[in-house]
């Protein structure tokens, strides 16, 4: 087992996601030099259809941190920021990121190419600490970008109320007014409702597409996680939908032909939390021993609607509850969601990676367990990781643990069997 | 209780919390816990509850890692640990604001584990427009309407009544701060710890009574002390007083303090509107900010307007270990500081709140080292 190892993957989306990954990132390091205004923001919230709609360029420093961690650039980026003070004890994604925008942005030889520099910062209040952190570092690094103070209620989803909502709504109005202001480009407001429209036909395809791993054998595990990049960077255009499409396709076809994973499918696995990004490898570490990881904690953030009548209320709704779904901030969903995953894609055993560098959805993870364990019975293991820095992956302690969990659980499958 | 020097009062207010709590839980009152200092205690008091900030104090850290990762601030873990040694069975609910990602995830953990609490959230916006200032008020209103309080004209007597009486107490500690600081009231770190816990616990009415009294016993530093060296300290919630007491034994002077168990919370003492709701949220808004719900940049405009007037010569950051919030602002502070050519450091403290071996080096030799620069 070694520190880093990239995942084996079966779907021919694989390679289509390669492609869209690169011309995503084309698209971000061409956009200066083509006049479009660049800016930067969190995942997981209403602005990018905001976006799409104005012919902006949306850029998410979040999700670049996953690219250095693949392309071995992270320990780099952990090197510059840890110098300037920041703690080891922090997010990866906050280190990585600050050490990336104060070093190898302008060096670094990634074939993605480099982030642009930002015209503007789309800078959160709200959400987690350390994603409002880490803009509040880039506000430092580039002082000429025009800085949106953006705020959104954080609410549990059974506790939103009309004036959670309320607030949710102006600030989307006050957000495009600031870009109409900054960018001197106007919203198309029929634009807008066609983002949005594309945006809630992705989420529909992707909760469709997680469906499909209620079938056994299950036609694609977690090791495909990569598909996601699509919902993260590409919501509210047909790029999304038109992937999503062809994915599902794939897995219909698979599902026809009883095609799964791996030959035989012994055990079926849910991984709670981030992967790690320098080691996806891990979800085929399992195949060894008949087992898929056919499910994540992840893919729940875009299992949402949006209604394209009213796009501003939707964009409002879609930044209330993305973060929270898979966050401590609404546990109570948290919970429900994972119960509901395990019963429904018939889940024999479940991986909690308790991760380093996240503590919100780290938290809480022993109440799920337990719960698991006392309502379903279905038993777990917990791997201590990290998602994004490999000094606090320890390979040989995951393997001791995860061998015995494996082994408990083909034990307890030849019983029943 | 009817103590007369009030610094003892307050150290056994804090040392014996739990019990006089339970007493007076027992003579009916209700009581309501809450984390963070940004918690509007003012709509608490105004239901009825008797607000009590949890603790996590010095100790033991075991039962919580049943729930709870490693690597989580000390504060929360204890706060956990004694909530699972029963020691906060006295409160009928708890409400936290989402100032932290630990506070919200612990919130709910403790929601998970101690079904006979009630579990509240208030979320504060972070910025202060004036679409941020009305969906403060709505969601104070919001809340006391999930405490079954309406919202009509005898509550909102009783709410202006206590920011009222919220306001005498603030004023009432920043005098107490500006006396110790200005060299009028020979008070020690340690005690004045004890004065702004005992704060968190004791009714606001007896607790202002303790503050003017310890005032009036007022006496001046001796003239040795003040040369001794103007430190601040900042940091979170300071779980114990023994590194306060180490600086000041090893030459340091606490000229100012940023940390939430210190004058932070206190400023300002009121806020302004037309009616209580809207002076409840001013204040709020105004109040002076934490790591965790602000830029940097905008704490230090407070520091830098302090650093003006005290002749600070070095800052101890203490720090919790494992605290997101503050951590990530340490490099922007120790930047500012450098320019200023103020020497800084950081320590960063467990749940047993111990002053370790190593850690009385680092701080004994930062000392030396910020005396010898200064001549
Ligand atoms: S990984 Fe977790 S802590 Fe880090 S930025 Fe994302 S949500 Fe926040
Ligand atoms: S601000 Fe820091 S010390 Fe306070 S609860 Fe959050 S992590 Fe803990």
């Amino acid at each position: 087992m070694d520190k880093k190892s990239k995942s084996t993957k079966r779907l021919q989306a694989a390679k289509e996601i390669n492609r869209i990954v690169f011309e995503y990132y084309m698209e971000c390091s061409q956009a200066k030099s083509q006049g479009i205004p660049v800016g930067w923001m969190p995942p997981m919230n209403g602005a990018i259809e905001i976006f799409y709609a104005m012919g902006l360029q949306p850029v998410f420093p979040e999700n670049w941190s996953p690219v250095c961690a693949a392309f071995g650039l992270a320990p780099k980026n952990f090197e510059i920021s840890e110098n300037m003070g920041y703690s080891i004890d922090l997010c990866g994604y906050l280190r990585n990121i600050i050490g990336y925008v104060h070093g190898p942005i302008e060096t670094s030889q990634c074939i993605l190419g480099n982030l642009p520099v930002p015209d503007f910062l789309l800078s959160p209040g709200g959400g987690c600490i350390p994603v409002m952190k880490i803009f509040h570092a880039l506000e430092r690094r580039f002082p000429d970008a025009a800085v949106f103070r953006a705020d959104l209620p954080q609410v549990a989803l059974h506790d939103i109320q009309p004036h959670h909502i309320q607030y949710a709504v102006q600030e989307i109005q006050r957000l495009i007014s600031f870009l109409e202001k900054t960018t001197g480009r106007k919203m198309d407001y029929d634009k807008l409702e066609e983002a949005v429209a594309l945006s809630d036909k992705a989420c529909a395809l992707w909760d469709e597409i997680m469906s499909y791993r209620r079938y056994k054998p299950t036609p694609f595990s977690a090791a495909e996680i990569g598909i996601m990049f699509v919902m993260v960077t590409r919501q509210g255009t047909q790029i999304a939908v038109d992937f999503l499409e062809k994915v599902l396709d794939e897995l219909k076809d698979r599902v026809a032909r009883k095609q799964g994973v791996i030959p035989e499918e012994k055990i079926r696995l849910f991984w709670d939390n981030i992967p790690l990004w320098y080691n996806l490898g891990l979800f085929n570490y399992f195949e060894e021993m008949n087992g898929v990881v056919v499910a994540e904690t992840y893919s729940t953030a875009w299992s949402i609607r949006l209604d394209a009548e009213d796009p501003i209320k939707a964009l409002a709704l879609k930044s209330l509850k993305s973060y929270p779904l898979v966050s401590c901030v609404s546990m109570e969903n948290r919970m429900d969601s994972i119960i509901k995953a395990c019963k429904e894609y018939s889940i024999d055993g479940v991986i909690f990676h308790r991760n380093k560098s996240c503590l919100p959805i780290t938290l809480g993870q022993m109440d799920i367990k337990r719960r698991l364990e006392e309502q379903l019975q279905i038993p777990s293991i917990v791997i201590d990781a990290d998602h994004m820095d490999e000094r606090n992956f320890f390979p040989a302690q995951f393997r001791n643990r995860a061998d015995a969990f494996m082994e408990m659980l083909l034990a307890k499958r030849k019983a029943t069997s | 209780m009817m103590i007369s020097n009030p610094i003892v009062g307050f150290q056994q207010a804090y040392e014996t919390s739990s019990q006089i709590l339970s007493r007076i839980h027992g003579q009916g009152q209700k009581l309501f816990g809450y984390f963070c200092t940004y918690t509007p205690v003012e709509l608490l008091v105004a239901c009825g509850y008797l607000p009590v900030r949890i603790m996590g104090g010095r100790g033991k850290a075991e039962q919580c890692y049943r729930l709870l990762p490693e690597f989580i601030c000390p504060f929360m873990k204890r706060s956990l640990e004694r909530a699972m040694n029963g020691e906060y069975h006295f409160l009928s609910g708890i409400v936290q604001s989402y100032s932290c990602d630990a506070v919200c995830g612990c919130q709910a953990v403790w929601k998970n584990n101690f079904p006979d609490m009630s579990l509240y959230s208030i979320s504060l916006p972070y910025n202060s427009n004036p679409q941020a200032r009305e969906f403060y008020i709505a969601e104070f209103k919001n809340f006391i309407e999930k405490l079954g309080q309406p919202y009509d004209p005898c509550f909102q007597e009783k709410l202006r009544q206590t920011n009222e009486l919220y306001r005498h107490v603030r004023q009432a500690v920043l005098n107490l701060f500006d006396s110790a600081q200005s060299g009028f009231l020979d008070i020690s770190a340690e005690e004045k710890w004890y004065a702004v816990q005992a704060g968190f616990v004791i009714p606001p009415g007896q607790y202002l009574e303790l503050i003017h009294r310890m005032i009036q016993q007022k006496k001046e530093i001796p003239a040795g002390q003040k040369h001794s060296i103007p430190v601040i300290v900042s940091g979170s919630e300071i779980g114990h007083p023994d590194i306060l007491t180490y600086v000041e034994k090893t030459g340091g002077r606490i000229v100012w303090d940023d940390h939430c168990t210190g004058i932070r919370s206190f400023e300002p003492a009121e806020g302004s509107g037309d009616d209580p709701m809207e002076q409840l949220a001013d204040r709020y808004v105004k109040r002076s900010p934490c790591a965790s719900r602000s830029r940097a940049e905008d704490r230090w405009l407070r520091w830098e307007k302090k650093l003006h007037h005290a002749d600070v010569q070095g800052v101890i950051f203490v720090l919790q270990k494992f605290c997101t919030p503050h951590l990530s602002d340490i490099p922007y502070f120790k930047e500012q500081l450098k320019k200023r050519g103020i020497p800084a450091i950081v320590v960063e403290m467990e749940e047993s709140w111990e002053v370790s071996g190593q850690i009385r080096t680092r701080i004994d030799g930062f000392l030396d080292m910020v005396q010898g620069k200064n001549g």
